[in-house]
């Protein structure tokens, strides 16, 4: 509750059409009730959407011919299988045709149809304003050896807010390895929804790579593993001048197996808040969270994480880690690893360190010949770098260790 | 050839060198030694371009050129080349990531190609194998979880791949056991000639039977205080530093 | 293996109460109506016969409390208190003044010998030779009496009730009360500014190292009777002062309020030990009764190179809301945190530190113990922050959580804010139940199950303990084994 109502909050309002469904007019009340959260709401201290939110742009449309031309033009050729998304509408005709792939099941989605996840006000926005998502099935034992990318573009040319909302589910047994990439562009506003669901057994490898979010965007992932399911997901973020990106994980079935990293690489004005709330269902889960930031100019880096184990999850092992690395005196980070523990036979434990490049490693690698500029980008890259090797696919790894060395040859010199 | 004239240096406030002169000859072995504390390690921090360290007075000179104010990487690509006695543990990165960084970089200071990739891994394999050095040593982050023997294994193995024109090797035997000192010696003694000269600073003769030295220098409280042959060094194995501390106080 | 030998010999000796503190002394007192406005607020103010501007600045507080809202954001939870259904002045009647051991009802003199204290100048603390303390004995809203008064004045220490300090320092107390915890800080140090009563004042003169560990003890008495301590201590330039505080209440049914401000200054080169044993009456078994322990206490390291430590071991009241915290703002100052929280029966604990980095070349260190048993809740909330300007800031955080029982909770909230590229802040926790490897070891030589318990509890806080004085850590020590009893079956 946020007492009086913000102009977005109201605006958004305005926005949602008179013929809403009678559930997309529920979440948005549900909405209305929590407000735009902002730093007085205790999750929401470091990351001040309410102030940042100033105007609502209008909701993006389906794509038109327009539009998809303007995806096509970004999105090139790749030899990867491809799903496709335009200002959060699943785009079939942009994407691959999976119909030879054994095992994928590709559909479109109207207005959500998906519940559940977080008692979060963004998510309840989404869930109002969100049409035209996809559901990707992988079938129950179903391997799927190529890496499959999911492709978020933009397709209007001026500021929008964009809500999609897709779901990936993994039937019992399954194994695939998704790369997400989200490059929507620095315009308007996005509210974002993934859920990802997977089946006893399974095996989920996921990288997503954020790139040019929108000027304040908002991304919530809700995901739920069963007994003994695997998820190892890496986040690489570069380029975002306000990013919140959120999970909620259930750990719902025993012996189920979280790795959850990311690395965080900021320049600029960038603001980029990785929160995650972890909830250790079921006994005997196994949980890692490890988030790196790099951080220069004026960036401003935020970890919060909460690992919560109810009474009954005995035997729960959870550790989350979290390092900074400040290059520049305006940058700032901000840290807040929580551990909330209600049963006694667990293993559970944090870290969290903020630092600058050690002088005594630069300076031996100085003795070696390599210039202090690149001996400075090593040791970035081998601080941000070492949170990808919790993926099982290499080819995910690969290409998350492309980006970087890309994004540290881009990087201006720190003085 | 390096020249080291007048050298006064303080650390945090505290003088640690006091006016030492030295000289060592193209082609040359010089061997110092000193009791702890003398300034050993310090004076060749300072060679190599650490931060931290005022040089109050006096000049080093890399064949004739003044290098003070120069980045220990410019050193390096000059053919300067330190064994840490204390090897650092640097996570993260991985061996072969650091060894190539580091080749090419010095290659391309001194305007050379960069090595294909396939070359660079047949040299480093032949000389993790004269050294010893497992694949699997090669495929960890640089240093981490080593042994104090590995750690000085793996400088000289960095040694042996960058060709230095001049290399202080500071207290290389510290932690070898006995066949890991012969193999290290053995890939210094490899390098010798060609006009390569060397720093060895060690405690011990024993290091200095593998790596006989031309010269041998006395360092006590930050200057040389004696130099001559190889047998000064046998001299002091028998009557130990006190003749050159009290010396030095007087 | 003498410290485990003792540790066993320790708790084999524990009374088969578990508080035994908790009986009422039966004397005479005098109280303020129930309830709270204006005229409470004038009343306790012309009792201690303030000037002015005290009373002013009383008035304000309330003027302000009245607007405020109970802060909600721990993880505690209670009923609503009702404001107006306390009494917030009581004092044992003849106890206006200053005064000397002679002038003491000796059934308060009892009651602090049944407690342990001894206010006498010749006695020392149980079982500590030759080490001397200066008592200054809190007894509901007054104090009874400080010991060593004379002997510290002539080295220059001020040691002597607020109430006392307001008349014969006033340029001291209005200079430096509320400098540190403002009057506006929090809903209840606000409340405290508005109707303290008592607490002590002491006054460290330049270059002065303390003679002795200096120490107030708190006793809540009257029923319905909220505690309202306000404690300042400024350590002038250069000098240096351990300071303990103590605290018990009788076993009551219902909950008493507990709202106590304590500032403490220190000045270039100074340093200030400050060591608490927080044992208020935690309640019965079922959660009934017990102390509501909202306290603010911060420390302000005004001066280049100041020390302020704060140790506290803390096994009391029903509920702790309490942030011992540093204000590091002198170049170079350094601040430090030593915590034991212990929580059995229906505690709850919220409780921790911040260490504010303000100035260059500032450093802390948190070492945060916790252990929950029963059906107790427990909860670390710490803030580490350096500002833009604190260069080369550097804290050291450790805290660890230890579960008994399946019943209970363990939380840890840190709050890391660095905003300078030089700062280096390492932040560990863990939580964790004592190992069954651990207990079976114990047990295969002979330990019966809570004494084995005790044992392992011992070593997993030492860290903390070590920073406790002498006198204090013995207490301790049985503090931690009594808290715990009936954890383990
Ligand atoms: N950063 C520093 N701050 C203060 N004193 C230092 C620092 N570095 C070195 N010293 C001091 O300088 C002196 C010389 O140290 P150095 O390491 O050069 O000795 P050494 O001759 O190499 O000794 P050893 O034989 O033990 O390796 C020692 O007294 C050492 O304590
Ligand atoms: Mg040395």
């Amino acid at each position: 509750m946020t007492g009086l109502s913000s102009k977005a909050e109201e605006e958004f309002s305005g926005l949602l059409p008179a013929d809403a469904s009678a559930s997309a007019k529920l979440f948005f009340e549900q909405f209305q009730r929590a407000g735009l959260p902002g730093r007085r709401v205790e999750s929401w201290h470091y990351s001040d959407l309410r102030t940042r939110l100033r105007v609502v742009p209008p909701v993006a449309h389906a794509p038109d011919e327009a539009a998809r031309g303007v995806a096509r033009h970004k999105l090139g050729a790749s030899e990867r299988l491809r799903l496709v998304t335009i200002d959060g509408f699943f785009a079939p005709e942009l994407s691959d045709d999976f119909s030879g792939v054994a095992g994928i099941e590709i559909s479109s989605v109207g207005e959500a149809e998906f519940f559940g996840g977080a008692a979060d006000p963004m998510l309840d926005l989404n869930a109002a304003f969100s049409r035209g998502g996809f559901l990707l099935e992988i079938g129950v034992g179903a391997r799927v050896e190529p890496v499959i990318e999911i492709v978020a573009l933009a397709g209007a040319e001026t500021d929008r807010s964009r809500f999609g909302r897709n779901l990936i589910r993994l039937g019992a047994g399954a194994r695939a390895a998704i790369l997400e990439t989200r490059d929507e562009g620095f315009a308007g506003f996005g509210d974002s929804a993934l859920f990802i669901e997977l089946g006893e057994d399974s095996q989920l490898d996921y990288a997503c790579r954020c790139r040019e979010t929108a000027g304040v965007e908002v991304q919530t992932l809700n995901v739920m593993l069963a007994a003994r399911a695997k998820l190892r997901a890496v986040s690489l973020l570069a380029q975002t001048p306000f990013l919140r990106r959120q999970f909620f994980v259930s750990l719902g079935g025993e012996g189920a197996e979280l790795q959850l990293s990311g690395a965080a690489i900021l320049g600029r004005n960038d603001h980029a808040d990785l929160t995650m709330v972890v909830h250790h269902n079921a006994p005997a889960c196994v949980s890692r969270e490890t988030f790196k930031y790099v951080l220069g100019d004026h960036a401003n880096g935020v970890f919060q994480g909460k690992i919560i184990v109810p009474p009954h999850a005995q035997k729960t092992d959870g550790k989350m880690l979290c390092r900074g690395l400040l290059l520049s005196d305006d940058a700032a980070m901000s840290a807040k690893p929580e551990l909330e523990i209600f049963a006694d036979d667990v293993a559970c434990g944090h870290g969290a360190a903020v630092t600058k490049l050690d002088a005594q490693q630069l300076f031996y690698l100085e003795t070696r010949g390599v210039p202090h500029i690149e001996a400075e980008k090593i040791l970035i890259d081998a601080f941000a770098a070492d949170v990808f090797d919790t993926l099982a696919s290499e080819g995910l790894r690969d290409v998350l260790r492309q980006d970087l060395s890309d994004l540290l040859g881009e990087k201006e010199p720190a003085s | 050839m390096i020249e080291i004239e007048n050298l006064h240096v303080a650390v945090a406030g505290k003088k640690i060198l006091d006016g030492l002169t030295l000289k060592v000859e193209d082609g040359q072995v010089a061997a110092i030694m000193g009791p702890n504390g003398s300034g050993k390690s310090t004076l060749s921090y300072v060679v190599a371009g650490r931060a931290d360290y005022e040089v109050l007075d006096g000049s080093i000179r890399l064949d004739g050129v003044d290098i003070l104010e120069k980045s220990p990487a410019e050193r390096a690509a000059m053919g300067l080349f330190l064994v840490f006695q204390y090897p650092l543990e640097i996570p993260g990165v991985a061996t072969m990531t650091f060894l190539k960084a580091a080749l090419n970089a010095q290659r391309k200071a001194r305007g050379e190609a960069e090595l294909p990739t396939i070359e660079f891994m047949k040299q480093v394999r032949a000389a993790a194998a004269k050294l010893n050095i497992s694949q699997d040593m090669l495929k960890r982050p640089v240093n981490v979880g080593f042994s104090g023997g590995e750690k000085k294994r793996m400088e000289i193995l960095q040694m042996a791949l960058l060709e230095p024109r001049f290399s202080i090797l500071d207290e290389m035997d510290s932690g070898l056991d006995i066949d890991a000192l012969k193999t290290c010696a053995e890939g210094v003694n490899a390098l010798r000639g060609d006009g390569r000269s060397f720093l060895v600073i060690t405690h011990y003769q024993r290091l200095l039977n593998f790596i006989p030295p031309d010269v041998v220098h006395v360092m006590s409280r930050g200057k040389i205080v004696k130099s001559g042959g190889p047998e000064l060094a046998l001299a002091l194995e028998a009557s130990g530093y006190a003749e050159y501390a009290e010396g030095a106080a007087a | 293996m003498a410290a485990v030998q003792q540790t066993v010999d320790t708790v084999k000796t524990l009374d088969v109460d578990a508080y035994k503190y908790g009986f009422t002394t039966e004397i005479e007192s005098e109280k303020a109506p129930k309830g709270l406005n204006e005229e409470i607020v004038r009343f306790i103010s012309a009792r201690k016969k303030e000037p002015e501007w005290l009373t002013q600045w009383r008035l304000d507080a309330f003027k302000r409390w009245r607007t405020m809202e109970e802060p909600r954001w721990a993880r505690v939870d209670y009923p609503k208190i009702d404001y107006q259904d306390l009494y917030y002045y009581s004092a044992p009647k003849g106890t206006e003044g200053p005064r000397t051991l002679a002038d003491v009802d000796p059934e308060l003199l009892r009651t602090y010998e049944k407690l342990g204290i001894p206010l006498s100048e010749q006695e020392i603390l149980a079982g500590v030779q030759e080490r001397r303390v200066a008592v200054d004995a809190v007894f509901d809203s007054v104090s009874v009496v400080t010991t060593f008064k004379e002997e510290l004045g002539k080295a220059g220490v001020i040691f002597c009730p607020i109430s006392e300090a307001v008349q014969s320092h006033p340029e001291l107390v209005r200079k430096y009360l509320g400098s540190v915890v403002p009057v506006t800080d929090n809903y209840f140090a606000t409340l405290n500014s508005a109707v303290f009563s008592d607490g002590s004042f002491v006054y460290v003169p330049p270059g002065v190292r303390c003679p002795m560990e200096l120490s107030t003890y708190f006793r809540i008495n009257e029923q319905n009777t909220g505690q309202f301590e306000r404690t300042l201590i400024i350590a002038d330039a250069g000098s240096y002062v351990s300071y303990l505080e103590g605290c018990t209440a009788p076993k009551r049914d219902e909950n008493q309020l507990h709202a106590a401000v304590v500032e403490l200054v220190a000045l270039d080169d100074a340093e200030i030990k400050y060591s608490t044993v927080q044992n208020w009456y935690p309640g019965d078994s079922e959660g009934r009764g017990g102390i509501y322990n909202f306290v603010t206490k911060r420390g302000d390291c005004r001066g280049a190179r100041s020390k302020i430590s704060w140790t506290q071991v803390e096994t009391g009241s029903a509920i702790t809301w309490k942030y011992p915290s540093c204000i590091l703002r002198g170049e170079s100052s350094r601040g430090e945190f030593y915590s034991i929280a212990i929580s059995n029966g229906r505690q709850q604990v919220d409780s921790g530190t911040k260490m504010l980095h303000l100035g260059k070349n500032t450093s802390s260190r948190i070492i945060s113990k916790g252990i929950s048993a029963g059906r107790s809740q427990n909860t670390y909330r710490g803030q580490v922050f350096a500002h833009r300007k604190a260069e080369n800031a550097r804290n050291f955080t450790n805290c660890d959580s230890l579960l008994i029982g399946d019943q209970c909770g363990a939380h840890t909230v840190p709050y890391i804010e660095a905003k300078n590229s030089s700062a280096l802040f390492e932040h560990e926790a863990t939580t964790s139940k004592i190992s069954d490897d651990q207990l079976f070891y114990c047990m295969q030589r002979g330990l019966e199950p809570e004494e084995a318990t005790a044992l392992i509890v011992n070593g997993f806080v030492r860290d903390v303990l070590q920073q406790l004085p002498m006198e204090f850590a013995v207490e301790a020590q049985k503090l931690i084994a009594i808290s715990l009893e009936g954890s383990v079956g």
